[in-house]
């Protein structure tokens, strides 16, 4: 089970959960999940086969640059930020 | 605009070259005498990275033209170190970690060294003051007014 | 490795002379504008005079025509680009929005925006040429404030621009300004609110500000008759410049080499491109080697400075706790959409362990220009508005404000507003350490005299980065890396890969090359090198340990299990009379197997983030509005200091930038949108008399996603210091300012009621 934290302007589509729990071995399998559930979810964050590049993936606390195909070890938490840079 | 020929004495050695009367003395040292050492960062005499010494002052050079300097003496960054001796300021710049990007470092240099010619032991506040013509942006000045005590405090015990 | 406690180190905690220290002290080291090559000519960029206009048409023609011009170009030279975000260097960039901003398609969006460039002989010939350009212009009104841009009347800069939600990806049905809206929500606000002892709301502006670094943009290029570039730039990171040409260029990528020269300063705002795409067109055409530096003007007026912003915050506290925090945030992207506003919102309640929250984040475009990244983007601005707001809290409950941060403290676990749960963190250990520093244990006595405090936090990068380690038959070491080097990195470096070997420091000469000598590194911002570079080192170092094992395992014809390393010598468990000391092995490399050499290539995971609090002590003098700062100490946890007076270094510069900020900086604009102050002299940076000693506490929290416990430094410092000062003026004057820069013309009209 992958634990997905839903970013507030999600939460309408997502039945108002703040966090909703997904199987799925790869991050597309997740968002694939998370669409059966919440139909449009994956069309909201995924263009062109990708992560829209405005926003990233967290990974257990952490943003890593991640495609749909990357793995996703059970119980791990996911969200989706806003991409960032430093200065 | 023709050029004017120029005999100067620049960092000990007598120099010639020929300049527009356009050209500032800075614009003339980094383009066609080919010492880098001075360095632009706003030429209109606000930031000090082009310091240098004229005639035993310190001047922004991008506030001389370059025929200004017609049988006068130029000391830039490139003339203080002899060899692998390095100046006292330099040595102390590297020890106290007083440069981060370096670009202000050989304005800062000239200025501490006017300075420390004319006054060999000012006070930190001495330092400050003579010292604010020169803009760092990296460092916060606070490890370069310790590396020109640390400077002026050797200076004094060589005597 | 883990770190939980501090190992001792041998190299790491000193205070090594920097490598290319030597160089820069004596006016050897090359900047970007020290590049000379044979046949070298200069450009000069023509610039919009206004605000906002249509491009109606250009005309070089006679420019052309002018002796010694050797090229003219214009938009119409760059190749069509895409309307579309590609993913390059730290972010994710839309093409044709560089491309634009390098020199304007069909509108002119700043004062300042490139529209034509020109080569001559000489830069005087090339800045006479200049005006022979004949552009006509359809001036358009300009909006220049965040908040007139987001009205429903404002003039748009993009009729086509919709504003974007920024997670569900919908666009709203008008055009605007508003480029993207996001928002963070948990917990119960309102609830929170209804049953609070206090609730306190403000609004807070702030101006846009500069980088302010020293040396200007500079780019060199050479193209090539094979259709090869060279470019020597002054830049933070030489393959961002290389993806970002070659993509605006439509060139194969290794088509273009890029060499970093050494940098005087960044800050972030070098990691866009201006100039180097204009000077290797010019060169294309003009079939010579083109050098283009910015003036001081034109830095102010045309590269990146950082977003003026809008922030209101409505707060409570109930007993000492922070109960609830509601925000909007505005911040000006400049003529494109990207600005921080997104780092600002996840930032400001980082310090705080709190469930209530409801942030809403507006990008807006305004005709300024593009903004770009400047230290710990986006969270100055954010923690301005909060850590005032926390203070006036605390002492309406009469809680000390560090009290207050000590027991609302985040730590290890606590949520940020994005769902991020904290690793192991500094912050209580930061909050305590100010808590017992000298400073703040020391009185503070005196009429117009007063303290504030504050904290701030920064994420911190991870990213790739590439290193190769070549060792020589002599024992010495030659580091190979791409980091441009802005404030001793190659020093830090060096040490760790040192530390890693167990060789003495000055054994190891790192260089920093360009794109065709080394693979791939991302830029040096973000608080990243020392963290992710350093982490290649050690992988570097720990491939030429294994493979001296190895060797001497060889050697001693034993198993590898019997040899171990250690602080730099060779040892075999069987037989303790056999030992090779690091230099030895080197010297038998060519019999062994050949050259020894490490590498390592790698995407860097487990960057830390960090925290700061400042405390400073000001005096007010209240007939000229001066601000004094008597005292200031910066509190932060480092994660491990490698170089403490690197270290040191980046958090007292990060902080005198913020008391510049907080004081006296500012973009003064007038009504139809030209910046007044475009000079050092008006655009008043803290100087050796504006600043005391800044004193430094380094708390050391080692990240335990690095083997020396790495955390980013660079960037924190500028985050707590924008709202100490105003605290400490609060504290000074009884008045609380909610608008930067507290110049003295500002406190004069406020303390005397004559705003």
């Amino acid at each position: 089970m992958a634990r997905v934290i839903i970013p507030a302007t999600l939460r309408s589509l997502c039945g108002g959960s703040p966090q909703v729990d997904v199987e799925g071995a790869t991050i597309g399998a997740v968002l694939h999940a998370l669409d059966v559930r919440f139909p449009g979810f994956y069309g909201r964050v995924v263009e062109d086969g990708r992560l829209r590049p405005e926003l990233a993936f967290a990974l257990d606390g952490e943003v890593v640059a991640l495609g749909l195909h990357d793995a996703v070890a059970p119980e791990t938490e996911i969200a989706i930020v806003p991409a960032l840079g430093g200065g | 605009m023709s050029k004017m020929h120029i005999q100067a004495r620049l960092n000990d050695e007598d120099i010639e070259f020929l300049a527009e009367p356009r050209q500032s003395l800075l614009e003339v040292l980094r383009d066609e005498i080919g010492l880098t050492g001075t360095k632009e960062g706003c030429n209109n005499g606000n930031c000090g990275a082009c310091s240098v010494m004229l005639n035993g002052r310190v001047v922004n050079a991008c506030c001389v033209l370059a025929v200004e300097t017609h049988g006068a003496e130029v000391t830039t960054i490139e003339g203080l170190a002899h060899g692998d001796q390095l100046h006292p300021l330099q040595q102390a710049f590297l020890e106290e970690a007083a440069l981060q990007c370096g670009i202000c470092t050989p304005g800062f240099i000239m200025s501490a060294k006017a300075l420390l010619d004319r006054e060999p032991n000012p006070d930190e506040h001495r330092v400050r003051f003579w010292l604010a013509g020169n803009l760092c942006r990296c460092t916060g000045y606070d490890k370069i007014v310790r590396a020109v005590m640390k400077a002026s405090a050797r200076m004094q015990e060589a005597k | 490795m883990t770190t939980a406690e501090r190992p001792t180190y041998s190299v790491i905690g000193t205070r090594p002379i920097r490598p290319d220290g030597v160089e820069k002290v004596t006016g050897k080291a090359q900047y970007g504008a020290d590049i000379h090559l044979p046949g070298l000519i200069h450009a000069k960029v023509l610039r919009s005079p206004h605000a906002h206009a249509r491009i109606l048409s250009i005309d070089t023609s006679e420019a052309e025509k002018h002796p010694g011009v050797l090229a003219v170009v214009t938009h119409r030279d760059l190749p069509n680009a895409a309307d579309k975000i590609e993913e390059l260097g730290e972010s994710a960039v839309n093409v044709k929005e560089v491309s634009d901003n390098i020199l304007a398609s069909d509108k002119a969006l700043y004062r300042g925006h490139a529209i034509a460039a020109i080569a001559a002989a000489s830069p005087h010939v090339a800045e006479l040429a200049l005006a022979k350009i004949r552009v006509e212009y359809e001036v358009l009104p300009p909006v220049l404030d965040v908040r007139d841009a987001m009205r429903d009347d404002a003039p748009l800069l993009n009729e086509s621009r919709r504003t974007k939600t920024l997670m569900t990806g919908e666009l709203s049905e008008k055009p605007s300004n508003i480029a993207t809206y996001n928002r963070f929500a948990g917990g119960d606000v309102e609830a929170a609110f209804a049953s609070a002892d206090v609730v306190i709301e403000r609004e807070f502006t702030t101006k846009m500000v500069h980088q302010g670094y020293i040396e200007p943009q500079t780019s060199t290029a050479n193209w090539n008759s094979d259709g090869t570039l060279t470019i020597w730039t002054s830049t933070q990171g030489a393959f961002a410049v290389r993806g970002l040409v070659s993509e605006v260029l439509k060139l194969p990528i290794n088509h273009v080499k890029v060499v970093p020269m050494e940098i005087g300063g960044g800050f972030g705002g070098k990691l866009p491109i201006y100039l180097d795409p204009v000077v290797a067109l010019l060169s294309k055409k003009s079939g010579r080697p083109v050098k283009a530096t910015m003036s001081r003007t034109e830095v102010f007026e045309a590269t990146g400075p950082t977003s003026g912003t809008y922030i209101k915050v409505k707060a409570s506290a109930k007993g000492d706790r922070l109960t609830a925090v509601q925000a909007t945030l505005c911040y000006e992207a400049g003529a494109f959409p990207g600005s921080p506003v997104g780092a600002g919102s996840m930032t400001m309640l980082s310090p705080y362990n709190l469930e209530n929250f409801d942030l809403h984040a507006y990008d807006v475009v305004v005709n300024k220009p593009k903004v770009a990244a400047y230290r710990a983007p986006g969270a100055p601005a954010a923690a301005f508005a909060i850590e005032s707001v926390v203070d006036e809290l605390a002492k309406h409950q009469k809680v000390d404000p560090l009290e207050f941060r000590k027991v609302n403290a985040s730590r290890q676990g606590t949520r940020m507003v994005n769902g991020i749960a904290f690793p192991r963190i500094g912050n209580e250990e930061v909050v305590e350490a100010a808590l017992n520093s000298p400073h703040y244990r020391s009185p503070i006595e005196g009429p117009n005299r007063g303290r504030g405090v504050a904290s701030g936090y920064w994420f911190n990068g991870g990213m790739q980065s590439s290193v190769v380690v070549a060792v020589n038959t002599d024992g010495t070491i030659n580091l190979v890396e791409g980091s441009t080097d802005i404030g001793g990195t190659r020093a830090s470096l060096a040490m760790q890969l040192a530390e890693t070997l167990g060789v003495p420091y000055d054994t190891i000469r790192p260089s920093v090359v360009d794109t065709d000598s080394i693979g791939h590194n991302d830029v040096t911002g973000g608080s990243r090198t020392t963290f992710a570079s350093g982490l290649a080192v050690f992988e570097a170092g720990m491939d030429i340990r294994r493979q001296m094992v190895a060797r001497a395992a060889k050697l001693w014809g034993v198993a590898e299990e019997d040899v171990v390393y250690e602080s730099g010598v060779l040892r075999c468990l069987k037989d303790s009379t056999r030992q090779l000391t690091f230099k030895e092995m080197a010297a038998q490399s060519a019999r062994t197997g050949g050259p020894i050499t490490g590498k390592a290539s790698l995407l860097a995971r487990g960057a830390g983030g960090a925290f700061g609090t400042h405390i400073v002590d000001v005096e007010v003098d209240p007939d000229t509005g001066k601000v004094t700062i008597l005292r200031y100490t910066a509190v932060q946890d480092v994660g491990t200091a490698i170089h403490p007076s690197y270290v040191e270094g980046q958090i007292q510069g990060g902080a005198v930038q913020g008391i510049g900020w907080a004081l006296n900086e500012e973009y003064f604009y007038d009504e139809t949108g030209r910046l007044v102050n475009a000079s050092f002299l008006d655009y008043r940076m803290p100087t050796t008399l504006d600043v005391p000693n800044i004193e430094t506490i380094l708390v050391e929290v080692p990240n335990p996603g690095h083997p020396y416990g790495v955390r980013g430094v660079g960037e924190v410092p500028i985050v707590p210091p924008l709202a100490a000062i105003a605290n400490a003026i609060a504290d000074a004057t009884g008045h609380r300012f909610t608008d930067l820069p507290m110049s003295p013309r500002r406190l004069v009209e406020e303390l005397n009621g004559l705003a």
